[in-house]
């Protein structure tokens, strides 16, 4: 069973990622990802059903009239690339776990309090690596995104997360590990991607990373 | 709080629908063309347009026409901006200042106002994309700026480039929008009554700003358009 490993951080995009020289998270390829929606909610439900918003019309983080936040399954009938995994692991991702919920709002808190809830997404990830088998882990942090709507986002922050990446990976030992950024916080492209392995990704398209996982995952 | 879930409204649409539309044109130019220029005029409409193709491409030319007489404001905003964001600058104006010859002896007849555009504007603009050897210039017309303007597509072949028009659906509104979502410095002009802006001796404020955009362009110049674009003219 091959392990996929799957890092998401909404907010972060390439320009953060040199500017500060996260080593670990840039693996040995990485690059810009193209993207044409600028809208979290709607980028990171393309990256898991491979499709433009116009297909998924997911435009915003309101949850549906049962307050269920899975609607894209439910209404759009689209597959996820979660469908394709055994075992899957998944920490807090939009519209698959309604502990999701949590982090809307987020960005109004105070920077301790948003700091400490990715790292409890962080402690939790970490622990299950080593507790229940899996193939896909999928694990999403919101910690630079909110911390860039609050104007406190510094290298410290950005130095954290890197090391959050070094350790899941170290710890998950997966056979190909991804990190995804989907935008700067002030949302502006392009998408962020790198990989622990050479794939020669030519200028790729967001939703093209679906068909990677999903290769992945079936192989 | 209804203004202000009109408000979501308005950035969630602009974030999801405008936004989108636009950065898939300037997609769709950056994997067609090799040399992609942007021009800038200091106003609102290609401050947008300079800051989505910023989004979308690292390194570009940007073309600012100085006509010899465009108001002090927009001299001094143009430089701000440049220093602000870095970019790569290129001034190209006409060899000299002829606007008393052309049109203000002339007395803005429509002839008088085509070759003052042509001379100060047009021709320095197209030799600016000739000397950058751009296959592509991406401006900011609007469609609900002008019925000239509103017959243009997206992406438009010139006689020796293309002319990229990503904000082309555009309303005045989803410019103010973004120009605020963004928190970009705007021209001072506008603060001043200004809704459209161009050389000083053909625009003023705009007398009644709730009526349209360019009501303080000199409406003997706006009639002249077609001719004006047909020439070169964005």
């Amino acid at each position: 069973m091959a392990k996929l490993m799957v890092i998401c951080f909404d907010g972060l995009n390439r320009k953060a990622v040199e500017k500060y020289n996260l080593q670990n998270i840039k693996q040995k390829e990485y690059g810009d990802v193209r993207t044409f929606t600028v809208f979290s909610g709607s980028l990171w439900s393309s990256l898991v059903t491979g499709v433009d918003q116009e297909r998924h019309k997911i435009t915003s983080w309101k949850p549906t009239e049962n307050g269920s936040l899975t609607f894209f399954r439910d209404k759009c009938k689209l597959e996820c690339v979660v469908d394709y995994a055994k075992k899957p692991l998944v920490m807090y991702y939009p519209y698959l776990d309604k502990r999701w919920r949590i982090f809307l709002g987020l960005e109004h808190k105070s920077k301790g309090e948003i700091v400490e809830k990715n790292r409890r997404v962080y402690l939790e990830t970490l622990s299950a690596l080593d507790t229940v088998e899996w193939d896909l882990c999928l694990v999403c942090f919101m910690i630079i995104d909110n911390l860039g709507h609050r104007g406190e986002l510094d290298r410290e922050d950005y130095v954290l997360i890197d090391g959050w990446c070094k350790n899941l990976i170290e710890k998950g030992k997966p056979d190909i590990a991804f990190v995804m950024g989907d935008k700067d916080p002030d949302h502006r492209p392009p998408a962020y991607y790198s990989c622990s392995r050479v794939l020669n990704l030519r200028n790729p398209k967001w939703t093209d990373f679906y068909g990677i996982f999903k290769r992945w995952l079936t192989c | 709080m209804d203004r202000l879930l009109w408000y979501i409204q308005e950035v969630v649409n602009m974030l999801t629908k405008v936004i989108p539309k636009s950065l898939k044109i300037l997609e769709e130019a950056k994997l067609r063309f090799r040399n992609i220029g942007v021009a800038f005029s200091g106003g609102s409409d290609s401050l947008v347009v300079l800051d989505l193709t910023r989004m979308v491409l690292d390194d570009f030319p940007v073309i600012f026409v100085d006509t010899y007489n465009q108001f002090k404001e927009t001299y001094e905003y143009v430089e701000m901006v440049k220093k602000k964001w870095n970019l790569d600058l290129h001034v190209f104006r006409a060899e000299k200042n002829r606007v008393k010859e052309l049109l203000l002896d002339r007395n803005y007849t429509p002839e008088a106002i085509f070759e003052c555009c042509k001379y100060h504007k047009i021709d320095p603009l197209l030799k600016g994309v000739s000397t950058l050897k751009l296959d592509a210039l991406v401006v900011g017309i609007r469609r609900a700026e002008h019925e000239e303007r509103a017959k243009e597509t997206y992406i438009s072949p010139r006689k020796d480039h293309y002319r990229v028009h990503p904000i082309l659906d555009w309303s005045r509104d989803d410019v103010l929008d973004y120009i605020a979502f963004y928190n970009l410095p705007i021209n001072p002009l506008y603060n001043k009554g200004y809704t459209s802006l161009g050389c000083v001796w053909c625009t003023k404020p705009n007398p009644d700003p709730t009526k349209h955009e360019r009501l303080g362009r000199d409406q003997r110049r706006e009639r002249i358009q077609k001719v004006l674009r047909e020439a070169g003219y964005t």
